[in-house]
């Protein structure tokens, strides 16, 4: 049984239909993408699973519990992060109590050991444990974004955009500690417009048009994909 | 053509010197203005200070009554974005339990030293309780089923409650000023300190404000509880993705406020030694215009705007004449956000950040 089983969920906005039916399945241990433009649905879905807008219909289940319904600290508790989309950080929080918010439903003793973790991960942000998130980079903030969510210690972790409004030089080191993350042992769920990277990092992808599922295949797959390789590869 | 602009650059760095000073100096400068020309009046007239120092200490132990009750504004509008107008009828009520929680336990002012702190220090919880959990209920029936309805909805609903608490009290204790036993003997002087004169109800309201004050920020610097409404109160979303239960987190803002508008309202009550079931309204217009000429949202603004207005108050009705306070403490205010449109300690809110 796969870890995660998002089985034909329609969110809605009001009466706005973001969601049409999407169906996708995440298996410990992979990194798995989600690609398509502006408006598919790609956040919504992320949302969707974090609980922040439960869809009207469908299910979401996790390690076999139905989490369709469950109240978003619940499904943190459960094991499921999110760096969100525009990353979101505390702009008047301290790096340091950033990271401390990620672990805030943690009580065990293991909190400092994951804040040198997210540290190794991102030197950059020991240099700034003591700054004000709002006065950082847009890259750094995005670093803290995904350390934050890290904190959790989630065994899924979902990232909304990470490339999103970045230099492209540190999209590269993002994306090197993303697939790091991943070898440590972390299961992914990413949501990018930036397909190059997304489509090198994971090892399976779905392609959201409008709402629904496009297409899914693997990631090398897609990538040699004319119609994919028009659309989203720029080529 | 390049010796006409070097004379135009020159003619404007006056005017650039005087524009910085403005910006940077300008509100102290402003703020100032009261004090100093008072002050220099005094030393020519009478030839000490003595004077103006006690319209300052008046003025900042009425205005850390008015501190109290703004911290509660601005900690409601730095997490849900909402002026809760109900606030300062919820300072009444705190004051209404205070003044009838002393007759109930027995306090009259012959009652000793001792008995009278212990008896003073029950009514405070019991005053703080009483508000806490009245603004507590408010926000329970009124605020939280609009939480996703038009900004207008829940102004209206925190309007419409602060006519409902004000008709309680009315009933409660009838529509004329009501005096109250002078338990602490407020206007007793305890010590004279060069010529200022510190009385029982200024040792009050400063004994009083000074801890709680403390202890809340302490409270939202250090607990969980506090981070999360700090969190909350800065992106309330990415709070939910934390696992805060933002609900209980924003309950949680407005039992803190309540409790300290009844702490407000019981030294009120001893300060003035007379309550009024309008007294919520003109407190809260009074505390509202603090919370924003300190920066509505920020804590440490609310309790300098709460003071400064309590100052300006005192040497207006003292110099001035009462009839023009509130024309006086609006003109400061209209001032004020003309330098700093954010207010004193204005950071920049959700939606700008």
């Amino acid at each position: 049984m796969a870890m995660l089983e998002v089985d034909d969920i329609h969110t809605y906005y009001g009466n706005i239909a973001a969601l049409k039916g999407i169906s996708l399945t995440v298996e410990e241990g992979e990194c798995v993408t989600l690609i398509g433009s502006n408006g598919a649905g790609k956040s919504t879905t992320l949302r969707s699973i974090s609980g922040l807008t439960p869809p009207r219909t469908g299910d979401i289940v996790f390690e076999g519990e139905n989490i369709t319904r469950t109240p978003p600290a619940a499904i943190v508790r459960l094991g499921i992060s999110q760096s969100p989309e525009g990353r979101r950080c505390f702009p008047r929080m301290t790096v340091r109590e950033n990271l401390d918010m990620g672990a805030y439903l943690r009580r065990d003793d293991g909190i400092a050991g994951d804040v040198e973790r997210v540290f190794g991960l991102f030197p950059r942000l020991q240099e700034r444990e003591r700054q004000k998130a709002g006065t950082m980079s847009g890259g750094e903030q995005q670093m803290l974004a995904i350390g934050r969510a890290l904190m959790a210690r989630p065994k899924l972790l979902l990232l909304d955009e990470p490339s999103m409004g970045i230099a492209p030089i540190l999209v590269e080191r993002i994306y090197e500690t993303i697939a790091e993350i991943n070898r440590q042992g972390t299961t992914i769920l990413l949501v990018e417009q930036n397909a190059n990277y997304a489509l090198a990092v994971s090892q399976r992808a779905y392609v959201l048009e409008t709402g629904t599922v496009a297409l899914s295949d693997s990631s090398a797959a897609l990538r040699t994909n004319p119609d994919v390789q028009k659309a989203y590869l720029g080529g | 053509m390049a010796s006409a602009s070097l004379t135009g650059a020159r003619a404007a760095a006056p005017a650039r010197v005087v524009r910085a000073f403005l910006d940077k100096y300008g509100l102290i400068c402003l703020l100032l203005v009261m004090p100093v020309a008072f002050g220099i009046h005094d030393l020519r007239t009478e030839g000490d200070l003595s004077r103006l120092g006690n319209n300052l200490l008046d003025g900042l132990s009425n205005g850390s009554i008015w501190a109290l009750v703004a911290i509660g504004y601005t900690l409601v509008y730095g997490i849900v974005e909402l002026i809760n107008f109900a606030h300062g009828d919820v300072f009444m009520i705190g004051s209404f339990t205070a003044a009838g929680f002393f007759g109930t336990i027995g306090l009259t002012a012959a009652t000793g030293v001792p008995g009278l702190i212990a008896g003073l220090l029950l009514t405070l919880l019991v005053a703080m309780l009483a508000s806490g959990s009245l603004n507590l209920m408010i926000e329970r029936v009124a605020y939280r089923p609009l939480r996703g309805a038009p900004r207008l909805a829940p102004l209206v609903a925190a309007v419409g409650f602060s006519f409902i608490l004000q008709n309680v009290g009315l009933l409660w204790r009838g529509g004329s000023q009501q005096g109250i036993v002078d338990l602490i003997n407020s206007q007793k002087e305890l010590v004279m300190i060069a010529g200022v004169s510190v009385t029982h109800g200024d040792t009050l309201a400063i004994a009083v404000t000074i801890p709680l004050v403390l202890a809340m920020t302490l409270f939202i610097s250090r607990t969980r509880l506090g981070k999360a409404m700090r969190a909350t109160a800065q992106d309330p979303d990415a709070a939910r993705l934390m696992g805060i239960n933002v609900d209980t987190t924003i309950s949680a803002t407005f039992l803190i406020g309540g409790m300290l508008a009844g702490a407000a309202g019981l030294t009120y009550a001893l300060y003035q030694t007379t309550v009024w079931y309008f007294q919520g309204f003109t407190a809260g217009l009074i505390a509202f215009t603090a919370a924003v000429m300190g920066g509505i949202g920020n804590i440490r603004g609310a309790v300098l705007g709460g003071l400064i207005i309590g100052v300006i108050q005192q040497i207006s009705d003292n110099r001035i004449g009462s009839q023009w306070t509130p024309a006086i403490v609006f003109a400061f205010l209209v001032l004020i956000m003309v330098f700093k449109p954010s207010g004193l300690l204005g950071e920049e809110t959700r939606e700008a950040g």
